[in-house]
């Protein structure tokens, strides 16, 4: 990077799992509800009280070890990682240290640079804290709502070179768990965070003293975070001075960070296996029954969907961005491919409408996404609407100008299309009679310009085409339009 | 007072409170008890009972709980100032099985501070007076519960056991003290001290009472990771006192260690007893007696020093006047609502989990368990029970301060139940020339109450000495 | 690990550990605790549950506990806005 230094850095990422409830009582993790009213004695930290772990949280742990080719601790246990502190209510978390559930896997990132594998040093399951806020009055107020929802942490080698890189791992990682169903891994919400471990040497050295970035709230934190620091070591070792190890906080606005060493002094967690907790033990039926019920993962949809869809590899890279997403084409394009039961569909029909599917997803859905600042993940219509939108123009009901329209409507209220087009009189007309009374009706009115078409000005047809249409609020055909305007204006000059 | 004996319910409610009317100020069992509610709730009890509601052996039946153990809407302290104040919304488990059978909750009974201490004496709200000899301690850390039912002031109690808490106090005031197989009876609701170690347990004047109750109190618990079902419950229906050819072992290298001569001669008198109605007792060397002590009170310290973590001034209990920072808010709030014996075993349990000295201490402490529990399964190929003092003297004077190891060392024939998992019984045997009572203990494998019990009630017949007027 | 470190992560004031008659007993008893080097342990595994059992699992099911905002502030020695009132935390 700068000055022949190159940047280290390892991730600790914590993934919020999307259980129905927390990791150790069957309190509800869903957001909203009044301050502490998602709680129990449990997750409150209540004298004579108990932990019995979520079976579910042992089973996305397992699936995203597999994901990520770890091997599987057979025999793991949960250690107490004791430190006081309000948010934290037994002063405890439960965690674990010593055996955690996941070692030794990796992940493979792509960019500008080429493909890379990142080590994955571990994967533990983990109770999250509860939350604080600070009070006008100079005071901390706490709130045990969400005190005990599950986590996992997710720890990587120091393999990364770069925030594009370490953001890289992040993205990838993210596809990997929401696709299986497990988080959905938004870091502006908080359901993925990262921390940043980050040095900086010499090539051939050995590593330098790394820090520790928190409070990293989005991608682009991620990079900020990591340039900064980068900056900030490298300019301490070139005038001569030490990096301390030291955990610092980034401050989004400043793009700065600030050492939070006050905190983390003298922290002895004093780590020991849990009693209350016995030995998790996991068998080869479990591994193999999460292997199997495994969701299909990204890399394998996008082979498929070149196949069954006969997509080109570029569409189908969109089209499974996230999950919902490609949920969602699936289930339009199987619906639109169907045909309407009618006639039998033949090859040609069945991949064009695939394509118009896609097509729509690719132009339409993903541009309004954007432009109302939604992530791919939101659809707000349902995949029977845009086949049943994608079959109204096969039947050349409506044009490609109006279908588009209906999209739009249909993005924001998700309304039957068919029910639309005929409340709103937006279907092509089929009606002759309509359609010569209106070209009549325009023929008779702009004499200027049918008189500069007569004389030999045949560009002239396509402003007259356009009236017409205009006239019949565009609900015709304009070939059709066209046609009839040719014919007329022939039958004029004869 | 055995059930088998009480012919109408009412009157043993009214029995009870006429005893604490006139003895509790003395005695101070209780930390906590309301006799108009007690009152009420008999009544109440009453009327089910004539309704047909209620059909255990206990319905009606008076008994006290130790103030380690939650009861939802009555204060619950663990013996201590931190405590005080701090009222639970919801019953621990062998509450709620108490309250189902019917039986009649007479109060909340004085502890060791946490259960810290073997004398009832760091309670916060004072110590409790040893029936037998108001000048002694009543032992600990069920103190309170053990002198009550030796008093009269209940039929029955429950204590936790953690080191011998149940057994101990249950010989020095004279009733039979039984803690069960680890993980029998749910935790739910029992306050920890000792986490891998903490079990519910019974005082009751019979061993029948003791078998009885251990039915109603058993049972898995989907709300205690660390509760198990039993393989053979129904304790009650195979009682006998049958100890022909029951293999009694007797580790002599433990009683060499150290017993007064009324304990070695009531050991004396309970193995003859046994030897007579046809059990074979055999001396034999267990091994390890010098590490068991350390052992214990090394994980019970570690243990205790994060379960007491949660107590910090912050969601309830104590909390210091205007603390300056969040730290002011912990230090003195722990500093001021925590005694001598709590702030200790908290500081040592700290040291032998940090860094540097966790291998050395706390690991190995572990390791040497597990040794432990090697020699205990060896042993229990050979013998079927394992018969002991419960205590190597008779109660202390109140008031005296010994040197806190001795204290511990005291607890040698107790703690090897708890760090394997294995049930045990103290069962009164004797009494020295001052009259106090001494408890004879045996202890059998896990899971084999039956036998345990079986033993125990043989010697309960075989005895000669009276308690209970 | 000096007295003061270790009643700072104790919870405890400094001054907890200073006095002279706990440093004694600390001494003393961490001395008993030595003992235990003593035994040769080797390659033996800790024993951290005195019975066996593996895996108590819960279903991903919401449980009503009876239990809510009211019940966490009922013993709550400070509270404000439905939360637990406490010094300001960094």
């Amino acid at each position: 990077m700068n000055n022949s230094y190159e940047t280290v850095i390892g991730l600790e990422v914590h993934v919020e799992l999307s259980t129905a409830t927390k990791i150790f009582c069957g309190c509800r993790t869903d957001f909203g509800g009044a301050p502490n009213s998602h709680t129990c004695p449990v997750c409150t930290g209540m004298p004579g009280t108990l932990p019995v772990l979520n079976k579910k949280v042992l089973e996305a742990a397992i699936a995203v070890g597999l994901a990520t080719g770890c091997e599987i601790t057979r025999v793991g246990r949960f250690d107490r990682k004791n430190y006081f502190y309000p948010d934290n209510p037994q002063n405890y978390q439960i965690s674990q240290l010593y055996f955690p559930i996941c070692r030794k896997g990796s992940v493979e990132i792509e960019t500008k640079a080429g493909k890379k594998s990142i080590g994955i040093t571990e994967i533990h399951m983990e109770e999250d804290a509860g939350k604080l806020y600070h009070a006008e009055d100079g005071t901390s107020l706490v709130d045990y709502n969400r005190s005990g929802v599950p986590l996992l942490e997710i720890v990587t080698e120091p393999d990364l070179s770069s925030g594009e890189e370490a953001v890289a791992f992040l993205e990838k990682l993210r596809t990997m768990i929401s696709y299986l169903g497990v988080s959905d891994c938004k870091m502006q919400e908080g359901s993925m965070r990262a921390d940043v471990n980050l040095s900086v040497r010499k090539p051939g050295e050995d590593l330098g003293t790394r820090t520790e970035m928190k409070n990293l709230g989005s991608f682009r934190s991620v990079i900020r975070a990591a340039e900064a620091e980068t900056k900030r070591q490298i300019d301490l070792l070139e005038a001569g001075e030490q990096v301390l190890q030291e955990t610092r906080r980034f401050d989004e606005a400043s793009g700065t960070s600030f050492s939070m060493r006050s905190k983390e002094e003298a922290r002895d967690y004093r780590y020991f296996p849990d009693p209350d907790l016995p030995p998790v033990v996991v068998s080869d039926e479990l591994i193999e029954k999460i292997r199997s019920e495994a969701p299909e993962h990204r890399e394998a949809r996008i082979l498929r969907f070149e196949k069954e869809y006969g997509l080109p590899e570029y569409d189908c890279k969109i089209l499974t961005e996230t999950k919902t997403l490609g949920d969602f084409f699936e289930e339009a394009a199987l619906i639109a491919g169907a045909g309407d039961g009618k006639a039998a569909p033949t090859e040609e029909n069945v991949s064009s409408s695939y394509k118009k599917v896609s097509n729509y997803i690719m132009g339409e859905l993903l541009r309004l996404q954007k432009e109302r600042g939604m992530d791919e993940d939101e659809i707000p219509m349902s995949p029977e609407h845009l086949a049943e939108l994608i079959r109204m123009t096969e039947e050349g009901l409506i044009t490609g100008t109006v279908a588009k329209q209906i999209f739009e409507v249909m993005f924001d209220k998700d309304c039957d299309p068919r029910a639309y087009a005929n409340e709103q009189d937006l279907c092509i007309l089929k009606n002759e009679g309509v359609i010569e009374s209106a070209v009549d009706q325009i023929l008779a009115t702009e004499t200027g310009p049918v008189a500069e078409y007569l004389s030999g000005k045949e560009k002239v047809l396509g402003y007259l085409v356009g009236q017409t249409m205009k006239a019949l609020q565009v609900k015709a055909d304009a070939g059709e339009i066209r046609a009839l305007l040719l014919k007329r204006l022939k039958d004029r000059s004869e | 007072m055995n059930m088998n004996e009480k012919t109408d319910m009412n009157p043993l409610a009214e029995q009870v409170l006429d005893r604490i009317r006139r003895q509790e100020d003395l005695l101070r069992c209780y930390i906590s008890y309301d006799i108009e509610a007690v009152r009420k709730q008999a009544a109440s009890v009453e009327k089910k009972i004539k309704d047909g509601e209620f059909r255990s052996p206990f319905a009606g039946i008076p008994y006290a709980v130790k103030d380690n153990l939650c009861t939802a809407g009555i204060r619950t302290t663990c013996g201590s100032k931190m405590l005080e104040h701090f009222v639970p919304a919801y019953d621990a488990a062998v509450v709620e099985k108490m309250k189902a059978a019917g039986a009649v909750l007479i109060g909340k009974t004085n502890m060791d501070e946490f259960a810290f201490g073997s004398s009832t004496e760091t309670s916060f709200f004072g110590p409790t007076r040893n029936p037998a000899d108001l000048s002694r301690t009543p032992g600990g850390s069920s103190g309170g519960s053990a002198a009550a039912v030796a008093s009269g002031e209940a039929v029955m109690a429950l204590g936790t056991d953690t080191g011998g808490s149940v057994r101990q106090p249950a010989s020095h005031c004279g009733v039979v003290g039984t803690k069960p197989t680890y993980g029998v009876i749910s935790r739910w609701g029992l306050i920890a001290y000792a986490s891998s170690m903490d079990t519910v347990g019974t005082l009751t004047r019979s061993v029948e009472d003791a078998a009885t109750l251990l039915d109603v109190l058993v049972g898995e618990d989907e709300r205690d990771s660390t509760s198990l079902p039993h393989p053979r419950p129904g304790f009650r229906e195979i009682l006998n006192s049958d100890v022909r050819s029951l293999r009694i072992g007797i580790p002599a290298d433990l009683i060499d260690a150290g017993v007064s001569d009324p304990v070695a001669s009531s050991l004396e008198t309970a193995a003859k007893a046994l030897k007579e109605a046809g059990a074979i007792v055999e001396r034999f060397e267990i091994g390890l007696a010098d590490y068991l002590v350390p052992t214990y009170y090394l994980i019970a310290m570690a243990e205790a020093s994060s379960n007491l973590e949660r107590f910090d001034g912050v969601k309830y209990g104590y909390r210091t006047a205007d603390p300056a920072s969040l730290s002011d808010l912990y230090q003195k709030s722990r500093a001021e609502a925590f005694g001598e014996e709590v702030k200790r075993r908290i500081m040592l349990g700290t040291y032998v989990l940090s860094s540097g000295f966790y291998d050395e201490y706390y690991l190995k402490a572990l390791k040497v368990r597990r040794l432990i529990k090697e020699t205990y399964d060896r042993a229990f190929c050979k013998f079927d029970c394992i018969l002991t003092p419960t205590a190597p003297t008779t109660s202390p004077l109140l008031g005296e301060k010994p040197d806190p190891i001795s204290v511990y060392e005291s607890d040698l024939f107790t703690v090897s139940a708890n760090l394997t998992g294995c049930p045990a019984i103290s069962v009164p045997w004797s009494r020295d020339e001052k009259g106090l009572p001494i408890g004879i203990q045996l202890m059998a494998d896990v899971f084999c109450e039956g036998t345990m019990l079986r033993a125990a009630n043989a010697l309960e017949t075989l005895r000669e000495v009276r308690f209970y007027e | 690990m000096t007295a003061k470190e270790i009643a700072k992560l104790a919870g405890l004031p400094e001054s907890e550990a200073e006095r002279s008659e706990v440093r004694e007993d600390l001494e003393k008893i961490l001395r008993y605790f030595s003992k235990l080097e003593d035994l040769d342990t080797g390659d033996i595994e800790p024993l951290v549950q005195p019975v066996y059992r593996e895996n108590a699992l819960r279903e991903d099911e919401v449980k009503d506990p009876g239990f809510g905002t009211k019940e966490v502030l009922f013993n709550a020695p400070d509270a404000k806005d439905d939360m637990i009132r406490v010094p300001r935390t960094i």
